[in-house]
Order: C-alpha cells, then structure tokens, then sequence
C-alpha cells in the first residue's frame, strides 16, 4: 500500500470543510426530531453556523496547501477560492431561505441538511484533483439539488422543474462520464496530472483524447448551461422555489465552472488548440441565445434564467482565451455574477409573496415608493449585471473581455460586449418599473422586509461595492491562484 | 464466444423499442455482466446482477406498479407481445448457457494475465477501496445518505399543515 | 486472451450508449427516457472495465463500482420526482409535462 490507511493531520485539515458541513447536515437531521417546533426553528441558524465555521475552516486550510488522500483532492489558492465562493453562496440561500420557508409553512430539517449536503459536494467539486472526485462531487451536489428543486412537492412547477433538472442532469453526467471512461483508456489514469503528462508527451491517442475532451464538455456545458445545452435552466430556474433557483444559478454553477477549468486547463492543456474553437462558439451561443430569449420574456424568474445563460456566455469567453488572466477572469466574474444574481432572486422571492404568484416584471412596479431600499438593492444587482462602473460587474466584464483581447479573440470581444449593449436594455426596463410607474396592488400590499432577507440583500450589495471599487485585492488573488502546475 | 455474448447483447437493446422495454433491459444487464465476466471482473459481475437486475430494476417495476399506468397505456402492449416474452425467457436460456460457458474461458484469461497486478478480484479491489480509494468510497456514502434523505423528502406523504 | 480485440468491446460500448442516447431524445414515457440514460451507464461501465482489462489496472474497476452506486441513488431520487409528478399531473408522457412556458 503506498498510502498509510490513516490520513495525515495535515491531510485532515486540508478535507476539514467538508468533514464540518457533513457533520452539521447530519446532526441537523438527527437533532430534528428531538427538539420542538419552537427550538426546530433555530436549525436554519445551526446552518448558517455549520457553513460559517466550514468557510473558516477552507481559510484556515490554505495554510497549508497540498494534496490530501492519495491525491485525490488538492488544495491551492485555486480551490480555496471556489470553495470560499461555494460557501458564501450557501450563508446566502440559508439568510434567503428562511423567511421563504416560513412563509410557505414547508420549513424542515431535511431542507437545511440537502443544502449542506449539495455545498459539501460542490466543495468537493472545487478541490478534486481526480476525475473520480470529480464525479462523485458533482453527483453528491446533483442528486441534493435535483432533490431542492423539487422541495415544495405538492406545487406543480417545482415538480416539474425538478423532473427537467434531474432528467437533463443525469443525461449530461452520462456524457461525462462516457468521457472520464475514454480518458481513463487514452492517458491510463484519472490522475489529471497524470492525464496531462499523457496528453503532452504524445503518449494517449489524440483521437480517443479529442472524442474524451468533446464528451466532457458536453457534460459540463450542460452543468454550467452554456449553449447548445441550456434548454433546461429557463424551465427550472423558473419553476424552483426562487431562493433554490438563487442557489442553482450560483453555487452549482461556479463549481461546475471550476472544475470545468480546472480539467481543460490541466488535462487537456496539451491539445487546447483543438477545444478552443468549440468553446468559441458556445461563448457566442450563449451570450446571443440568452440575451435574446430574456428581451422577450415578462416573467421575473425565467428572465434571470436567460440571463444567467447569457452570464454563462461572458464566462466562456474568458475560458476561450486561455490564459492565465483568462482563467483569473472567470474566477473574479463568477465571485461577482454570484453576488449580484443572489442578490436578485432574493428580492423576487420577497416580491413573490406566498405561493409566487407574482413573478412577473410588472408587478415590481412602483416598488422604489413603497420600499426604497429594496429598489435601490435591486437597482445595484442590475446595474453590476449590466456591468456599469463602480460595481463588481463592470470590472468582471472588463477583464473578461481584457484577457479576451490579450488572446487575440477580436471578434468574441466585440460580439460579446454587443450582447451586453443588448442585455442593458431588458435590465433597465425592471429599473423604469420599479422607479417610473406608480406602485400598483401587488408593492402595496408588500409585508415588511424579513431580517434574513435584509441579510441577504446588504451583505452582496456591500459585496458587489467593495468588488466595484477594490477591484485588486481579488483579483490579485486570482491571478496569483489561476496557475494550474 | 466473445462474439456470439457480443451480438446478443445488440440484439437485445435493439429489439428494445417496444415499450415493455424494462425486460429488455433487464437482459441487457445480464448480458453486461457476462461479458464482465469475460474480462476477468468477478466481482462486478456479481454486483452487476445483483445492484441493476435485482435492485434497480426491481425498484423500476414496483414504481410503475405503484403508479398503476392508465389502461390504455399499459394493456395493449400486454396483449400483443407475449411471443416477445416468449423470447425474452429464451434469451435468459441462452444467456444462463453462454455465462456458463463464459465463465470456462475466463479461468484461462486470468491465469495469462496473472503476471500483471491482480484486477478484478474481489480482494484487489477491496485493497483498492480502502487504500487509495478511500476518500471516494466514504464519499459514495454520503451521496447515498443525501439520496435516501431526497427520496424520502419527496415521496412521504402531504404534512399535516404548518 | 479470449480472442476478442479490445475494439470490439468499445464498439459495443459507443453502440450501446448511442441508443441509450435515441431512447432518452425518442421515448416519450418518463420511465423509458430514465432507463435510457441507465443505458447509457452501462455503457460506459463497459467501457470502463474492458480498458481496465487491457491495462491490468484496478481503477476501471473501482470506478465501475462507483458508477453502480450513482446509479442506485440516482434511480432513488429519479423514482421519487416521477412518483411526485404523476401524483399531481397523472401522466408520465414527456410532451404532457410542459406548463412552464410563456
């Protein structure tokens, strides 16, 4: 046996988020039936204290990075960055998601432990270093989200949107794993680095390499709804409960990106100029198809679906160019994309009201007289997501489209700070509701602002600032992190 | 004899088109686990049978039981294909013979490949399981652990109200 | 060696996943579409072990068994989200399920 059976300290320290968010999603569930519904209530905090002392942890662990268990998982800035990111996603939908379940009187433990469940895998995701953990975090996040997704079961949308996510969701894993498979006979291990030096020295069959790498992203385009693979996440984002569709459209979707990255950039490094027109026009795809369909749309939920495809498009581009300021870009857009599309679903699940029944644009009308401060959050999330200077989203785009010039992709550049020209009409049309029409039945009879809700609107509009005006410190971080060996 | 598992195995899953296509698959499966048979994989042999043909599909069969399929979607089918059956249980003769048959080439298989490392042995993947592998496999538990939590989120009956 | 040439394992694996591919786009029962993409595993569990076979490796193996076990908790969840629709919509056919649309 090369490895002792019995990990390392150090090895334990570097998995330590992982181990605390699955501890607290199991005492979650066995605490439940012991406490009372009074106290039960407090199961959402023990959440929030779970994920808070998992984020320490993933701090604590970038002291000492290094692979950890045969080289399964690594541990670098790269996936201390994602996992951060994962994480302060998760605090999030807990603040978002607390107020929304009362409200719907669907509160539970097994809520609480899915997410945690979901975040561990997605950590998991971030840290992976073994086409095997690849998979098995991306399946642990799947199958928990698959299963949020559907959470309110006796409400026919969410049915069906969980139905569409798990359908489409194991179909995409099977592709992917009809890579991994393909890789494994090609370069003779699932090691990635062990892939990559195969793949450089000429060793693995180039054929059986390129149909590998053309599976896998089949897969994880679908992961990341990057066209032609998103018909699925207009159906789901908009049937989900929106705190869950906050959820899907962040967390998921930035660890499906890392480890997106982190395969291309390292495995399959070797033969980048083949993969690199493919995901060209899938950027492109992207970006048009979304920005397009979300012009068209009246409902609240599904347009932040198209966009989200459309934001999926913006972070192609940056993988397009790779580079390493490619790579740092797709990292810093996905902490601010995350930040301000929680933001947003956060005030629709408080518009909503009971049930969602009011999910369309128009019923935000009049909303900046009633709740100023809701509309001046909302207006922040947009304007970042139209990337407007002073917040986080102009300098993701800015240097998305920064290190797409680097790499000489003139064409992309241009087309995709079209599509944003495009985008900034359908986002300020919510501005021109929310500020210019008078307040109508549904802002009137709008309840008082829940303090979880507060808590997740400030916390990424305080975010979203600080990103908008010191923009170096994490970016730093990224570019320092993006070297992948 | 490869070949001969080969071919019907494709004969199987694309005679699958009728819609009573879970026999089919069933014996899909069991020709899956000949051929793993065939090369030398023992044990996934057995859990292949023993996890798809038993657990799973089972578990297919009792959700469209439970469901209780309208009339008009269901029993016609039933009626017209029951020479489809017929070979159905013909398939699993030929099969039964041909995994008999499989299984007296394998010894000579392995004895050839036996100056390689051990694989497909029940103890060398144990050892791999809980030596390198370790982390994945308590991993698997946890993804079992959140499926179980899933299903029966979903599934249990309505709440008795807030 | 049995005789058999690698390849022949790994056509038979692309077939097989091709048609878990045509059954899950084709099919139009929820049920059916699900077993398809069981298909499409086992397809690649093929693959999976014939390359461990001619590599004498365990890994193919190990990862087999995993896939086996995804596909156990998938089949769990999947079951339950179809139980779950057909108790609101009664019906099981893909084209039937379609009210989120504008």
């Amino acid at each position: 046996m090369p490895a002792s059976l019995w990990p390392s300290w150090a090895e334990m320290l570097r998995f330590l988020p992982e181990i605390i968010l699955t501890v607290a999603g199991t005492l979650i569930m066995m605490l439940e039936p012991v406490l009372g519904s009074r106290s039960r209530r407090g199961l959402g905090q023990f959440a929030l204290a779970g994920l808070s002392a998992a984020l320490a942890a993933a701090v604590v662990a970038d002291g000492s990075p290094g692979p950890a268990f045969s080289n399964m998982l690594v541990v670098d800035g790269f996936a201390t960055f994602f996992r951060v990111l994962v994480l302060a996603v998760g605090i999030l939908t807990v603040c978002s998601s607390y107020p929304y379940l009362n409200r719907e009187g669907a509160s539970s433990g097994e809520y609480w432990a899915l997410l945690l469940f979901s975040i561990t895998g997605q950590c998991v995701m971030a840290s992976a270093n073994e086409l095997i953990m690849v998979f098995i975090g991306i399946e642990i996040s799947s199958i928990s989200s698959y299963v949020l997704a559907g959470y309110l079961r006796d409400d026919k949308r969410a049915n069906e949107a969980a139905l569409k996510y798990f359908l489409l969701g194991s179909f995409a894993t099977a592709f992917l794993l009809y890579g991994i498979a393909l890789v494994y006979g090609a370069a003779k291990s699932t090691n990635l680095a062990v892939v990559r030096a195969a793949v450089e020295k000429g060793e693995a069959p180039l054929l059986l390499v390129g149909i590998a790498a053309a599976l896998m992203f089949v897969g994880f385009a679908f992961k990341v709804s990057g066209a032609p693979f998103q018909m699925w996440a207009p159906d789901v984002y908009q049937g989900a409960p929106a705190p869950v569709s906050a959820f899907l459209s962040a967390g998921p979707k930035a660890a499906a990106f890392a480890v997106f990255l982190r395969v291309f950039m390292t495995a399959f490094q070797g033969v980048s100029d083949r993969w690199a027109p493919v995901v060209w026009i899938s950027a492109l795809l992207s970006m048009s198809i979304g920005n397009f369909a979300a012009l068209r749309q009246s409902n609240l939920k599904r347009m932040l679906a198209y966009s989200s495809i459309a934001h999926a498009g913006y972070v192609l581009v940056a993988m397009a160019a790779r580079s390493q300021s490619g790579s740092a870009a797709v990292m810093f857009y996905l902490a601010a994309y995350a930040l301000m599309n929680m933001g947003a679903f956060a005030v629709v699940a408080h518009v909503a009201g009971k049930g969602e029944r009011y999910v369309e644009i128009q019923d935000l009308a009049g909303l900046a007289q009633r709740q100023p401060l809701t509309a001046a959050a909302l207006a922040v999330f947009l304007l970042s997501l139209i990337g407007v200077p002073l917040t986080g989203g102009f300098f993701g785009k800015f240097y998305i489209f920064k290190a797409a010039l680097e790499s000489r992709l003139i064409w992309l550049a241009v087309l995709g700070l079209l599509n944003s020209a495009v985008a900034a009409y359908y986002y300020l049309r919510i501005l021109v509701v929310m500020y210019m029409e008078e307040p109508g039945e549904v802002t009137n009879g709008l309840g008082p602002l829940p303090l979880g809700l507060k808590a997740a609107l400030a916390m990424p509009v305080v975010g979203l600032l600080v990103l908008g005006i010191f923009p170096s410190g994490l970016l730093d971080y990224a570019v320092k992190s993006a070297k992948f060996w | 004899m490869a070949a001969a598992s080969v071919a019907s195995a494709l004969l199987a899953v694309t005679r699958k088109n009728p819609v009573h296509s879970m026999l089919w698959v069933l014996t899909l499966f069991l020709h899956v686990a000949g051929i793993f048979l065939l090369l030398g994989a023992e044990f996934l042999a057995a859990v292949q049978v023993i996890v798809y043909a038993g657990a799973i599909l089972i578990f297919y069969i009792f959700v469209v039981m439970l469901l209780d399929l309208p009339d008009e979607e269901a029993r016609p089918r039933f009626g017209k294909h029951w020479p489809l059956a017929a070979a159905v249980g013909l398939c699993f003769a030929a099969l039964a013979w041909l995994v008999r048959a499989g299984t007296g080439v394998a010894p000579a298989a392995t004895r050839l490949a036996a100056e390689g490392p051990p694989r497909g042995g029940l103890s060398a993947i144990g050892m791999a399981l809980f030596g390198p592998f370790a982390l994945p496999f308590e991993m698997a538990s946890l993804l079992l652990l959140a499926a179980i939590v899933g299903a029966v989120v979903l599934a249990r009956r309505r709440a008795a109200g807030p | 060696m049995t005789g058999v040439p690698l390849s022949w394992y790994l056509i038979l694996s692309a077939l097989l996943f091709a048609l878990g591919v045509a059954g899950f786009l084709f099919r139009r029962n929820i049920i059916t579409v699900f077993m398809s993409i069981e298909l499409m595993l086992n397809a690649v569990n093929l693959s999976f072990v014939a390359f461990s076979y001619q590599l004498k490796q365990v890994n193919g193996h190990i990862f087999t068994f995993f896939v086996m076990v995804v596909a156990a908790a998938e089949a769990a969840v999947g079951l339950a989200i179809i139980l779950t629709v057909f108790k609101n919509r009664e019906t099981l056919n893909v084209d039937e399920v379609n009210s989120l649309k504008n």
